[in-house]
């Protein structure tokens, strides 16, 4: 069983890879072949046009002169060797870059993603158990709120409410809690509050439906007759079973969070990998944006694999077809 | 999945910048507003300046109190520490603070010395500089040697330095002593002393750099603050350089740089007091802000809105069309319907109406005269419809002008497209003159119409040169403009000048847009000097500030 769990892991490890492979050589084709010249970003944002001599020095210097096609082979030797190359802009190992920005976007999308699943899979197990109800309703009112309005509007409604208007909280934005944990908590309440209503109300709804549907399968009726409480009967056994799709909405939250926080991290100036991509891209600097993508492209497949993993965990049922299917 | 989610996520990158910027539609950063001249004005030490508006500054009988920190909510992040390339506003906020140059302005918009103690000008291809006692940040001295490096640093063929084409002229430098230096010319350049002016060109340290320190990624100036500390994105810690030049000065501690991107919440920064001053305060706040007391608004018009016409492309290739294009636009519905009313219409050129430059006699160029632009355009044999053009504008700050613009002419008879592009895209169109027309901002360093040079000399490096504007009668005046020293004799030369550009109509000439900085009312000393655009040496200083109690 083990060696059978670990060829499964195994080749789809080996589809990860080919999959980030395409990704980030796709992205490196899709920026060499736009229009606007990294070396002329550099040279002051073209505020003035620099002289070619300039110009020419420059893409010599980030060795643009060459041929894309050895562009592209010289970029695979060193992603091989796990290189990334360096920045454009800052000229520091876009490997190193990436270390000190993809805690900081972690330091927003965990704790929003523990925010969503612990309020949003409760309300949606409370909205299943008391269908049609009033506080079914109104959750129900509520998340539909939180899917139809994009992240940045709450974000800044947010941030004004209690930052300017009742002064309760400093204006969101980033402070390494290893200078002051207290800093951050405060500063990223906002910003970690706003990027977690979308996957709550999307946990809350998922949860809600699969509850509802587990609510009249024919075990539930056996509970009753076995004369279970509905407590019991509603967490032991209901919620359990209505896991399972949770599990793969929260997997795919998570990825989408990953993207999402692009928005917060601008509005609250959150120097994490995606505002790092955005100025990446504006600036051209090719070695940041291949960096960054390969980032996503990797966690994406990874929570991906761990939500499959997981899937097996939680419902034995999957193991053995998984099981049956890799032997 | 992946590349869906890939694509989502640049989309989602994209609607951000388009929702949050236009949304607040703040007035465009200062790196892409596109406007720092290499070469600069031709303000010799005895020409009359005739200032006639002294410094916004927030001026107070109050003693200057030492001590504080000030917080800088800017716009964006700082990025870059080379000293002698110019990142727009960023370069004097925060280069500007740090590092000295040979001369610079005082609040009136007067040259005067500051690592140059005094200059001399004994003939027209020599410059002799005579510098003062100063200390660099890591306690060495200031002394000629650094000068010369410092220049060379920028000259040679190459360096990719943004003032290198200006400083070309210098043939040859010698430091007969530790306090001066000499500088031979190879042609006569009255403008020098303007250029040795501007941020960008920084005096560095000659033995700090050859023991294998790295400018673009370290700093050690003479100016009145050192950089203590920073984090990317986050921080940048100035603070007080205890051996400044200037006895007393620096008041403040220091001046903590936050970059903030986001203009509502660089709004809110300041309105909770997070912050003490912060940069490009959108049209839509004005009256808001102006209405608080604990917030004053330092609000000026030096920067404008220009839509660029190519001479050397159809339909814009005939003068008549340039001129009809100017004259079907109504300069007041712009200014009311993408800033509020807070922009002033340009009746005339790049000199707004409260300069000592400006000409009366132009004013009124431009007015809105649908008749005349058909007549005009009859003249040529054309129709209204027959003009049928593709506009260029960035999807964010100018989009609501480019609108506005692309509505009016549509509503004249001209076929125009309005095609979005971004940033990166607009500087290599822009740079390589692939463009029918583009709309664009634009502001001048220093308050003197020699900029007019950058622009319309047909080695102009803002505009001229990119798309083939030559006119010969235009380069002799600016020769002349350069090299004359009376105010009413180059005020005649300007307007003789500005004559052509308005008969050559190369661009659509629309609004002065409002720039306007928010700051705590506890904030005193902060300047800036109208006329000098958002990259000048003048621009976003503190070296004067302090904070009330």
């Amino acid at each position: 069983v083990a060696w059978c769990a670990g060829n499964y892991v195994v080749r789809r490890s080996l589809g990860a890879l080919v999959l980030s492979l395409v990704a980030v050589s796709a992205v490196f084709w899709m920026v060499h072949l736009i229009p606007g010249d990294p070396a002329i970003n550099i040279l002051g944002g073209g505020d003035q046009s620099p002289s070619k001599e300039s110009v020419d020095a420059v893409r010599r210097q980030l060795g643009l002169d060459r041929p894309v096609l050895f562009q592209y082979a010289g970029f695979l030797r060193k992603l091989s060797q796990l290189d990334l190359g360096a920045s454009f802009v800052s000229k520091q190992p876009v490997v190193n870059e990436l270390a000190v920005r993809i805690p900081r976007t972690l330091l927003l999308v965990f704790p929003a993603m523990i925010i969503a699943i612990v309020v949003g899979f409760p309300l949606g197990v409370l909205a299943a158990a008391r269908r049609g109800s009033l506080s079914d309703t109104l959750v129900t009112f509520v998340t539909t709120l939180f899917f139809a309005v994009p992240v940045f509007v709450y974000a800044l409604l947010l941030g004004t409410v209690f930052s300017v208007y009742l002064g309760w909280l400093p204006v969101g934005r980033y402070v390494n809690p290893l200078d002051s944990l207290s800093g951050y908590l405060l500063r990223s309440l906002v910003p970690v509050i706003s990027l977690s209503l979308l996957p709550m109300a999307v946990i809350m709804r998922t949860t809600r439906a699969a509850m509802v549907e587990q609510l009249t399968a024919e075990y539930v009726k056996t509970a009753w007759s076995k004369g279970l409480t509905f407590t019991r009967i509603l967490w032991r056994h209901i919620a359990r079973n209505a896991l399972l799709p949770v599990l793969t909405a929260t997997g795919l939250q998570f990825g989408q969070l990953l993207a999402a926080s692009v928005l917060v991290e601008f509005i609250f100036n959150w120097p994490g990998v995606n505002l790092y991509l955005l100025q990446a891209i504006a600036r051209r600097d090719y070695p940041a944006i291949q960096g960054v993508v390969l980032f996503v492209a990797v966690s994406f497949i990874v929570i991906n694999l761990a939500t499959d993993l997981a899937y097996g965990m939680i419902d034995p049922r999957v193991r053995r077809a998984t099981k049956g299917k890799a032997s | 999945v992946n590349t869906a989610i890939l694509l989502r996520s640049f989309v989602a990158g994209a609607l951000m910048i388009v929702g949050s910027q236009m949304a607040c539609a703040s007035p465009l950063t200062a790196n892409s507003t596109g406007a720092a001249n290499e070469s600069v004005a031709p303000i010799r030490p005895d020409v009359q300046l005739a200032q006639a508006t002294p410094g916004v500054a927030s001026t107070s009988n109050a003693t200057p109190r030492r001590g504080g920190i000030v917080k800088v909510g800017y716009e964006r992040d700082v990025e870059n520490f080379e000293p002698h390339r110019n990142y727009g506003s960023s370069t004097p906020l925060f280069q500007g603070h740090v590092y000295d140059t040979l001369i610079g302005y005082d609040l009136k918009g007067n040259l005067v010395g500051r690592l140059a103690e005094r200059w001399e000008h004994p003939d027209p291809l020599t410059y002799v500089f005579h510098l003062r006692t100063a200390k660099f940040h890591d306690g060495s001295d200031f002394s000629a040697e650094d000068v010369v490096f410092s220049l060379d640093r920028i000259k040679k063929p190459g360096s990719g330095m943004t003032r290198a084409g200006a400083l070309a002229v210098i043939d040859r430098m010698e430091a007969p002593d530790r306090r001066t230096v000499i500088l031979k010319l190879s042609k006569p350049a009255g403008d020098l002393p303007v250029t040795l002016t501007l941020p960008d060109v920084a005096m560095l340290s000659k033995r700090w750099s050859e023991a294998g320190h790295d400018y673009s990624k370290e700093m050690n100036g003479t100016g009145p603050f050192r950089l203590e500390s920073f984090e990317r994105n986050v921080r940048y810690s100035l603070r007080r350089n205890e051996n400044f030049w200037i006895k007393g000065e620096p008041y403040l501690d220091g001046i903590d740089i936050i970059p903030i991107n986001d203009t509502p919440t660089r709004v809110n920064a300041l309105v909770s007091g997070e912050v003490d001053l912060i940069t490009l305060v959108p049209w839509e706040r004005f009256a808001q802000l102006s209405a608080r007391k604990d917030i004053e608004l330092v609000k000026t018009f030096d920067s404008f809105m220009l839509l660029r016409l190519n001479p050397n492309r159809p339909p814009f290739n005939d003068v008549r069309v340039r001129k009809a294009l100017n004259y079907a636009l109504d300069r007041k519905a712009i200014s009311a319907l993408a800033w509020g009313g807070e922009a002033r219409p340009m009746s005339a050129a790049l000199i707004p109406p409260d300069s000592p430059w400006f000409n009366p006699a132009a004013a009124n160029t431009w007015v809105h005269d649908p008749a005349k632009a058909r007549a005009l355009l009859a003249e040529a044999g054309l129709k209204p419809s027959d003009v049928k053009f593709t506009l260029y504008s960035i999807p964010f700050v100018h989009l609501p002008t480019s609108e506005v613009v692309v509505q009016q002419l549509k509503q004249f008879g001209m076929d125009v497209t309005l095609q979005t592009i971004e940033n990166a895209v607009l500087f290599d169109k822009r740079g390589n003159g692939d463009y029918q027309a583009m709309m664009d901002g634009g502001s001048n360093p220093v308050a003197d119409p020699v900029f007019y040079a950058q622009w319309f000399g047909s080695s102009g490096g803002n505009y001229a040169k990119a798309v083939g504007f030559s006119v010969p009668a235009l380069d002799q005046l600016f020769d002349k403009i350069q090299n004359e020293t009376k105010f009413d004799t180059r005020k005649a030369l300007v307007a003789q000048a500005e004559k052509i550009i308005l008969d050559q109509a190369p661009w659509g000439f629309l609004v002065f847009r409002p720039q306007a900085e928010g700051k705590s009312a506890r904030l005193k000393g902060y300047y800036r000097i109208p006329g000098f655009g958002s990259d000048s040496p003048v621009y976003l200083k503190l070296d004067k500030a302090w904070l009330e109690q």
